[in-house]
C-alpha cells in the first residue's frame, strides 16, 4: 500500500464514521411531520373555538333564561358551530396519519393535506359570507326591534354591532391572504417535484 | 434506499452548511430518488446510479443557493490558502468533522470527486457517475486530495 493509498483509506476510515449527520428518513419524514404538528394545532383550535363559543352561548342562555331573541341568535350559531367542525373534521379524514413511510406515501400525503387546506378556506368563504349575510339581516332586525334599547344605552349596539363587523371584516381579510399562501405552497411543493425529476436524466 | 442512506447523508452534509440545508437537500434527493428509480435499467450499478441523481440534486441546489461562483474550476490557489478558514476552527471537535469541514470548502468539482472518493468509489464509479473520462476524475482526485491535505495540515498546525 502506497502512502497515498494509506492517506486515503484513513480519511475514509474517519469519514465513514461522521455520525451527526441526519438520517435521510428523517429528511423524508421531516415535512409530514411538521404538516401533521400543523393539522394538530388547527385542530385544536377549532374545537377550542368550539367549546368557547358553546360557552358563551351557554351563558348567555342562562343569563337571559332562555330569552326568545338569544335563542334565535344562538341556535342558528350552534347549527353552523356543528356543520362547520363537521366539515372540518371530514375533509382531514385520513390525513393524521402517513399511510406509510416511502416517499411515495410522502409526496401523496403531502399533496392531499396542501389541497384540504385550500378546500378548507373555500369552504371557510363561503360559509363566512353566508353568515356575513345572514348576521346583516338579523342586526338589521334586532336594531330596529330593539331601537328603544339601542337608544338608550348606545354602547349595547357597539359592542354588538362593532364586534360582529370586526371578526366578519377581520375573517374577509385572512382568508383569501391565507388561501392564497395555500395555494402557492403547494406550488411550490409540485415545483420541488418537477425540479427534483429534472435530475432524472 | 435504505443501504445509501448514511452516504447520501454524508453528501448533503458536504454541500450544505446548516441542518435545515441539509434537511432540504435530502428531502430534493429523495424525491429526485423516487421519481428517478423508474427508469433505472442496471447498467450502471445501484450505487453509481442512486450517486449520479444525488450530486446531479445537490448541484442545482448549491447553485440556486448561490454557491454557483464554486463552480470554477482553478481555485486551487484560493483552497490552498484557506487553511485558516474560520468554519474550518468551528468544527474541529471530531477528526470526522474536520474531514467534512475541510471537504465542504473544496470547490464544487473537487468536492464532488472528493466525497465519491471517500465514499469509496474507485476512477472509474466516479467518472460514470460525473459523466466525464477518467483522466479528468484523476486530474481532479489529484488537486483535490492535495488541497484537502493543505486544509488538513494548515487546520492541525
Amino acid at each position: 500500500m502506497t502512502n497515498e493509498e494509506r492517506e486515503l483509506a484513513g480519511w475514509q476510515a474517519e469519514w465513514s464514521e461522521i455520525a451527526d449527520v441526519p438520517a435521510f428518513e428523517r429528511a423524508i419524514g421531516a415535512r409530514v411531520a411538521r404538516d401533521r404538528r400543523r393539522l394538530l394545532v388547527a385542530a385544536a383550535g377549532e374545537v377550542g373555538g368550539a367549546i368557547l363559543g358553546i360557552a358563551v352561548i351557554a351563558w348567555l342562555l342562562a343569563r337571559t333564561h332562555g330569552s326568545a331573541f338569544i335563542l334565535s341568535v344562538t341556535i342558528p350559531l350552534l347549527v353552523f358551530l356543528g356543520a362547520w367542525l363537521t366539515r372540518f373534521f371530514e375533509m382531514r379524514r385520513g390525513l393524521f396519519r402517513a399511510p406509510g413511510e416511502s416517499v411515495a406515501a410522502f409526496i401523496e400525503l403531502t399533496r392531499k393535506r396542501l389541497a384540504a387546506e385550500i378546500e378548507w378556506m373555500r369552504f371557510a368563504r363561503r360559509s363566512t359570507t353566508i353568515l356575513g349575510i345572514a348576521v346583516v339581516f338579523w342586526a338589521a332586525w334586532a336594531f330596529v326591534k330593539y331601537f328603544d334599547e339601542y337608544t338608550a344605552e348606545p354602547w349595547r349596539a357597539v359592542v354588538g354591532f362593532g364586534g360582529a363587523v370586526i371578526i366578519l371584516a377581520g375573517l374577509a381579510w385572512w382568508i383569501p391572504r391565507k388561501q392564497a399562501r395555500l395555494t402557492g405552497e403547494l406550488a411550490r411543493f409540485e415545483e420541488v417535484v418537477g425540479r427534483a425529476s429534472l435530475d432524472v436524466s | 434506499m435504505k443501504v445509501h442512506a448514511p452516504a447520501l447523508s454524508r453528501l448533503a452534509a458536504s454541500y450544505t452548511r446548516s441542518t435545515d440545508e441539509r434537511e432540504d437537500l435530502l428531502q430534493d434527493i429523495a424525491l429526485a430518488l423516487h421519481l428517478a428509480l423508474p427508469s433505472f435499467r442496471g447498467d450502471a450499478s445501484e450505487r453509481t446510479f442512486v450517486l449520479r441523481v444525488a450530486h446531479n440534486r445537490a448541484i442545482t441546489f448549491a447553485a440556486r443557493r448561490g454557491a454557483a461562483v464554486d463552480i470554477a474550476d482553478h481555485e486551487d490557489a484560493l483552497v490552498a490558502s484557506s487553511g485558516k478558514n474560520p468554519e474550518l476552527r468551528f468544527e474541529r471537535a471530531e477528526r470526522g468533522q474536520r474531514l467534512l469541514a475541510a471537504v465542504r470548502t473544496l470547490p464544487l468539482t473537487h468536492r464532488q470527486v472528493m466525497t465519491m472518493l471517500l465514499e469509496g468509489l474507485a476512477h472509474r464509479e466516479i467518472a460514470e457517475v460525473l459523466g466525464v473520462t477518467e483522466n479528468v476524475v484523476a486530474v481532479r482526485a489529484n488537486r483535490a486530495r492535495a488541497a484537502l491535505k493543505v486544509l488538513l495540515e494548515g487546520e492541525g498546525s
